[in-house]
């Protein structure tokens, strides 16, 4: 895509943005000083990222929900959970352990949604309070991933939490393979006898805006060889992978 | 994939929901279509029960096919469903006389005064456990079948059908004109005031003073039962439970025990209180109901505070007045601000329900300054939310005789997580939400699963339910009582407002 192009997107939907009525294409063409086909061609690249709709009927464009979203800011956080309980609760129960959504906050992942592990002990709501990304593998999914990482990296300076907290050098080796990987396990690097796993949740055009993942005993989570249990992670990566199909009809 | 699943159809108020759930009573899949709503008068609504039946078609292939199973692997199908919502059908045709008539119609209102003159409110308390009101199914038929004598014949001589949305969903899965049962079950049959609360029948002195024909009407059975085995949607499964949805969620949270309480959260909200083998007459603006009843067993029974408004109080802030986009937003912005700063709405948009029953009240917002933001508003629509639970919980405790101790909590608002702690500080008691916080649909799922031996007995069941999330009162006794004098100060003021309104019609007072 040239510069050009750009350009002309931002035109176009501004002209979009503009008009009472839904606008066709010789309109654009028209008002834009370009051929039908670029007119074309410009629309519907618009109207496929969901910046702009079509009517059905009349072929017309107008400004869609897409564009629209760009003035609600980030994700809302209790929209958010309320979009995920079910999937989140049945984490909880197939995996027998605590189940959490976090977002990043600075050099912090917040907890926004925490469901108790299934076995009738009494516990806290988790929700609201914050953890080193660093030490986590909800933190390091989204210092991996998530797009505001980067300036976060540049001035982390990792706190030691535990004897296994990584240091700068190691986190970022570690940030390497949670890209590959998609999922994160860190154990005993925040709390010494725990451990977690974690995944990604992406919004709308794949964009990363929280993880989700389960905590629990080092010796419940992962193997011997300190991988996390097959079956513990299949259910993080399957409810990543629902509540992402879910995000990427509604967010 | 385990082949034992049991599928639950929720048939509610604005949707038609199928879950799946395993043998462990955990979610599985859900899919969903909202159908129609009808409003062709002011006071009327309607709902298209061809449509709803359509719909049932198509979300239980859906649901089997998330979850990767066929109808094989279904061992049994539990049906909630909304209460109280009239479906007139031709027995020949299959086909509905006119269209539904729901719940939250108040078309009959007219006709109250003089049905009340033939059965006194004390009788009907007494043998039906309602108050005379625009809620229960009875009038709705005894409106139909004055609109129309060509229907009143036909209902005569059995050849039109009555059913609430269980009944006709069942006579549709079972064969409809080719052999389809026609059943309904005790806890919907409670909500009609038709029903004797102690034989479980239909009482003949109750049919008589609504015009209400006997031979129109289904058989009543318990709850869990085989109702029948499907010929359509899942060919050969068992049909196991039918259940009112606030009965089905009162099951589904395991509140098996008298004293064992919940509250659904939705639209309005459903407060139940199992009290045991015997139903309790209220004194103080409640309703008696069923609760459940397995095949062979006595009935179990409830008191029941239903609450108008409380998610649509949160969706008129959010249509109306455009405070938020999106419901869940209102906790975001709530969370602005430190408390309520002093403002109290009492959403009594079309009067006061229970426990107060005063349908000349309106909605007042009290304590408005300069001071008062967006925030405070929301803080005040949650907290409306929990002092009309607060309301209802103490009528409980006066009627039962005993006092809550921990009240289990459902649907979409327990995920806002302020409002959940606000009921908890405002109940002065532990509020509980379970891990699977479908439980409208898992209620269904369970006594299915109870009727084909899939689940052994209710001790089983119990230990289903896990806590997923709980919140301990954290307000001074102090702030409370101020608190609490800042709302019944509110709830005085809907009162006054009376003569500079038009009437509403609404339940009368008890």
């Amino acid at each position: 895509m040239t510069l050009q192009s750009v350009e002309r997107a931002a035109v176009l939907l501004q002209l979009v943005a503009s008009r009472a009525d839904p606008v066709s294409v010789s309109d654009v063409a028209a008002a834009l000083g370009v051929a039908k086909s670029s007119a074309h061609e410009l629309l519907r690249t618009l109207t496929d990222v969901g910046f702009l709709a079509q009517d059905a009927d009349t072929g017309r464009y107008a400004v869609g929900d897409g564009a629209r979203r760009l003035a609600h800011g980030p994700l809302d956080t209790n929209l958010l959970r309320s979009l995920t309980t079910n999937l989140v609760d049945a984490l909880a129960a197939r995996s027998g352990e605590s189940a959490y959504i976090g977002v990043l906050r600075g050099q912090q992942v917040e907890v926004v949604h925490h469901v108790f592990r299934p076995d009738d002990t009494r516990q806290q709501l988790e929700v609201g309070e914050r953890h080193e990304a660093h030490a986590t593998a909800m933190g390091q999914v989204l210092l991996a991933l998530d797009p505001a990482a980067p300036a976060v990296m540049r001035t982390l300076d990792p706190v030691r939490l535990t004897q296994r907290t990584l240091d700068l050098s190691a986190l970022r080796t570690r940030l390497v393979e949670v890209r590959q990987r998609q999922w994160a396990c860190t154990v005993g690097e925040r709390t010494a006898d725990r451990a977690d796993v974690a995944a990604p949740l992406r919004g709308r055009g794949g964009i990363v805006v929280a993880a989700v993942g389960l905590v629990g005993d080092v010796d419940q989570v992962v193997s011997a060889r300190r991988d996390p249990r097959p079956a513990l992670l299949a259910h993080v990566q399957a409810t990543a992978a629902a509540i992402t199909a879910e995000l990427g009809a509604t967010l | 994939m385990s082949a034992r699943h049991v599928v639950a159809i929720d048939q509610g108020t604005t949707s038609t929901r199928c879950i799946v759930f395993d043998q462990q009573g955990r979610f599985v899949s859900v899919a969903q279509r909202e159908h129609h709503q009808w409003f062709p008068q002011p006071g009327w609504v309607e709902h298209d029960a061809a449509e709803i039946w359509a719909n049932v078609t198509k979300v239980v292939p859906a649901a089997l096919a998330k979850a990767g199973i066929g109808a094989g692997d279904v061992v049994a199908l539990g049906i909630a469903n909304q209460r109280e919502t009239a479906v007139l059908w031709d027995r020949h045709t299959g086909r509905p006389q006119g269209r539904a008539i729901t719940w939250q119609d108040t078309r009959v209102a007219p006709l109250l005064p003089e049905l009340a003159r033939r059965v006194d409110d004390a009788t009907l308390r007494e043998r039906c456990g309602l108050p005379l009101s625009t809620y229960a199914t009875a009038p709705r038929l005894t409106w139909l079948l004055r609109e129309s004598p060509d229907l009143r014949r036909r209902a005569a001589t059995g050849d039109v059908l009555f059913g609430t949305m269980e009944t006709w969903l069942v006579w549709n899965l079972t064969g409809g004109v080719s052999g389809g049962v026609h059943v309904t079950d005790v806890t919907n049959a409670s909500r009609t005031m038709l029903m004797d609360l102690r034989t479980l029948d239909w009482d003949d002195g109750l049919g008589d003073a609504f015009e209400v024909p006997r031979a129109m009407l289904p058989q009543v059975r318990p709850s869990a039962t085989v109702h029948g085995r499907a010929t359509q949607v899942l060919p050969g499964v068992v049909i196991g439970a039918a259940i009112g949805d606030q009965q089905a969620a009162l099951f589904g949270q395991a509140c098996f025990a008298p004293g064992e309480a919940k509250c659904t959260y939705g639209t309005g909200a459903f407060l139940l209180l199992n009290t045991g083998s015997e139903p309790v007459v209220s004194t103080h603006g409640l309703a008696s109901t069923v609760a459940f009843q397995a095949d062979g067993e006595p009935a179990t029974y409830a008191l029941e505070g239903s609450i108008a408004m409380t998610g649509s109080l949160v969706q008129w802030f959010r249509d109306s007045l455009a405070m938020v986009r999106t419901a869940p937003e209102i906790e975001t912005l709530a969370r602005t601000v430190d408390d309520n700063g002093g403002c109290f709405i009492v959403p009594a948009f079309s009067g006061l329900f229970a426990p107060h029953w005063r349908p000349e009240a309106r909605g007042v917002i009290t304590g408005l300054t300069s001071y008062v933001t967006r925030g405070h508003l929301a803080r005040a629509v949650l907290e409306a939310t929990a002092w009309q639970t607060v309301d209802v919980v103490e009528a409980m405790n006066a009627d039962a005789g005993l006092a809550l101790t921990a009240l289990r909590v459902d649907g979409g608002m327990t995920s806002n997580l302020l409002l959940m702690q606000t009921v908890s500080n405002l109940l002065d008691v532990p509020v509980e939400r379970p891990m699977v916080h479908e439980t409208v649909s898992l209620g269904a799922a369970y006594a299915a699963g109870l009727t084909v031996g899939l689940w052994p007995d209710l001790a089983v069941l119990r230990r289903h339910w896990h806590c997923g999330a709980r919140w301990a009162p954290d307000m001074a006794p102090a702030q409370r009582e101020r608190e609490r004098r800042g709302w019944r100060t509110a709830l005085a003021q809907t009162l006054t407002r009376g003569e500079l309104t038009p009437p509403v019609t609404g339940p009368p007072a008890p």
